[in-house]
């Protein structure tokens, strides 16, 4: 109760604080928006003025053109979406791997005895170096770049899973132990509502994860995608398409969180509690 | 009358890296169809334990505790509890969590039972809230409502006001005898408030320390509403503190 009355007052210091950053929340975009700028406007002139060679570093003008060529002609939108399709599939692998296992591993002590060795081990590997042997066992076509998303993605995934289990509060467990909850009701009720979030964090992280780790096996090993269409414009020396190319990762990678994030608060509109600072 | 709870001859003892402690010995007693009753002592004296070995979340060494002449072991839907944090599951509305221990209801049924319950605490216009848009107080009354929704025959409650302020304790009270005569239900309340015992049930345990034993039970002859400002009143709670410290 002592924590529940915290609580709330932290939610009315949260409130103040939100609604001053709510006023500050254009400005904080114009702030963010402001070094790019400044960067693109120094390169613009830069490159007009011949400063640097535009074989090495287009201008962003030149640069913008070919985004829009290469956008009327639908070879940036073909490539975007074999990436992103790569990613859906390899990141729903991985999730409907990861949150069982990782909630088994939270949930069993000894389980986790057992594998988190193996685990550490695992988790120090970059997914990238993983490409030669999936090429290999799998071949050159989607089922290789898939196999590194999953793996890029499983970890944190998994990782958060286990971690949201194990600190489900205790307190709570006992109300389902009193309310005779099944062990499968447990889960269902008490363990994954309460992990929900840590798990939502590894989703996220897990998302980021592959994106980065799926543009470094197209780089690699691909004839679509993204990153080939970056390879595919460095082997014909167009430093226009590579950055267009980078760009779009970027932006695309920015957008994907975004929506993560608006499905999580559309999911679990309790989340500003644990904003809040509070802890029940 | 005939006995609903029977706590018979329980012994509890932790043990632990640094010792063993004995926390509570032979501990015994019985509670008759819509009894209320409340545990006493100073803090540390074993009533949280006992209340949870009554709930099944802990077992005794020795003894048992049966419920209608049946050996209740582990927690069971004839008991529920209401502990001294609501515990609330913050990813609930009040109206789901009031609901959190209703079993086999069709949603009618489920939906007439919680209108009556949250009625009952007041809340009939909070059914959509999330605790963390809930004051101690109401909050509190949510983990009421869940207990009763849950039909227990026995409602065993772990100084469940000792975290709210004065007023919002009193009013808290007197909804709790309002509560307990409407539905009739046995209500075993552990407190370290021994007004709020006295004005509460019918019977008061009184424990003392190290081991956890009862050392006297005092029955409460006033009629309700109580008033505590009776020479009575005062003389049995000043017959009690000086048992319990």
């Amino acid at each position: 109760m002592k924590g529940l009355k915290q609580i709330m007052t932290s939610i009315k210091s949260q409130t103040l604080k939100r609604n001053i950053s709510d006023i500050s929340l254009s400005g904080k975009i114009i702030r963010g928006l402001t070094f790019p700028i400044i960067v693109i406007a120094i390169w613009e002139v830069a490159a007009r003025q011949a400063i640097i060679d535009p074989y090495f570093l287009p201008s962003p003008s030149s640069i913008s053109y070919t985004y829009i060529d290469m956008l009327s002609s639908g070879l940036l939108q073909t490539h975007l979406l074999t990436s992103l399709q790569r990613l859906i599939y390899g990141f729903f692998i991985a999730a409907t791997i990861a949150i069982p296992i990782g909630i088994l591993v939270g949930k069993t002590r000894t389980f986790r005895h057992w594998v988190n060795p193996t685990l550490s081990f695992l988790q120090q590997i970059p997914p990238i170096a993983w490409i030669p042997i999936f090429i290999l066992w799998l071949g050159i076509d989607e089922a290789s770049k898939v196999a590194v998303i999953v793996y890029a993605a499983f970890f944190p995934i998994f990782l958060n899973t286990v971690q949201g289990v194990i600190s489900v509060d205790p307190k709570l467990i006992e109300v389902g132990r009193s309310f005779m909850l099944t062990p499968g009701e447990m889960i269902r009720r008490v363990y994954i509502p309460s992990a929900a979030m840590t798990i939502f964090v590894g989703l996220r992280l897990g998302l980021s994860n592959c994106w980065r780790a799926l543009v470094g096996a197209e780089l690699i090993a691909a004839s679509s995608g993204l990153g080939s269409l970056i390879m595919d414009a460095r082997n014909f020396s167009q430093a226009d398409r590579i950055f267009v190319g980078i760009f779009t990762i970027g932006v695309a990678g920015l957008l994907i969180d975004y929506l993560l994030r608006r499905i999580e608060s559309k999911l679990m509109p309790w989340k500003k509690m644990y904003q809040a600072g509070g802890q029940s | 009358m005939k006995s609903i709870l029977a706590v018979k001859n329980i012994n509890k003892t932790f043990y632990s890296d640094w010792g063993e402690v004995e926390a509570l010995r032979s501990i015994s007693f019985a509670c008759s169809k819509g009894e209320f009753i409340s545990i006493v002592g100073p803090s540390g004296c074993g009533k949280t334990t006992l209340l949870r070995i009554i709930a099944g979340l802990e077992n005794p060494n020795e003894g048992e505790i049966s419920i209608e002449g049946n050996h209740a072991k582990g927690p069971g839907n004839d008991r529920a509890v209401v502990f001294q944090d609501p515990r609330l599951f913050p990813w609930l509305t009040v109206e789901k969590n009031a609901a959190f221990g209703i079993q086999n209801l069709s949603k009618e049924e489920v939906k007439s039972k919680l209108d009556s319950i949250l009625k009952l605490v007041g809340l009939e216009n909070f059914r959509k809230a999330f605790p963390y848009e809930l004051s101690g107080g109401m909050a509190q009354r949510v983990a009421i409502a869940r207990a009763v929704a849950f039909k227990p025959k026995v409602l065993l409650m772990d100084e469940p006001f000792s975290a709210l302020d004065a007023q919002t304790r009193a009013r808290m009270q007197l909804e709790l005898v309002n509560l307990w005569q409407k539905t009739g239900k046995n209500i075993i309340l552990v407190t370290h408030d021994i007004n709020e015992a006295l004005l509460l049930s019918q019977k008061v345990l009184i424990m003392s320390s190290s081991p956890g034993t009862i050392k006297e039970t005092v029955e409460v002859p006033f009629s309700y509403p109580r008033d505590v400002d009776t020479t009575e009143f005062l003389r049995l709670k000043k017959h009690i503190t000086s048992n319990v410290f």
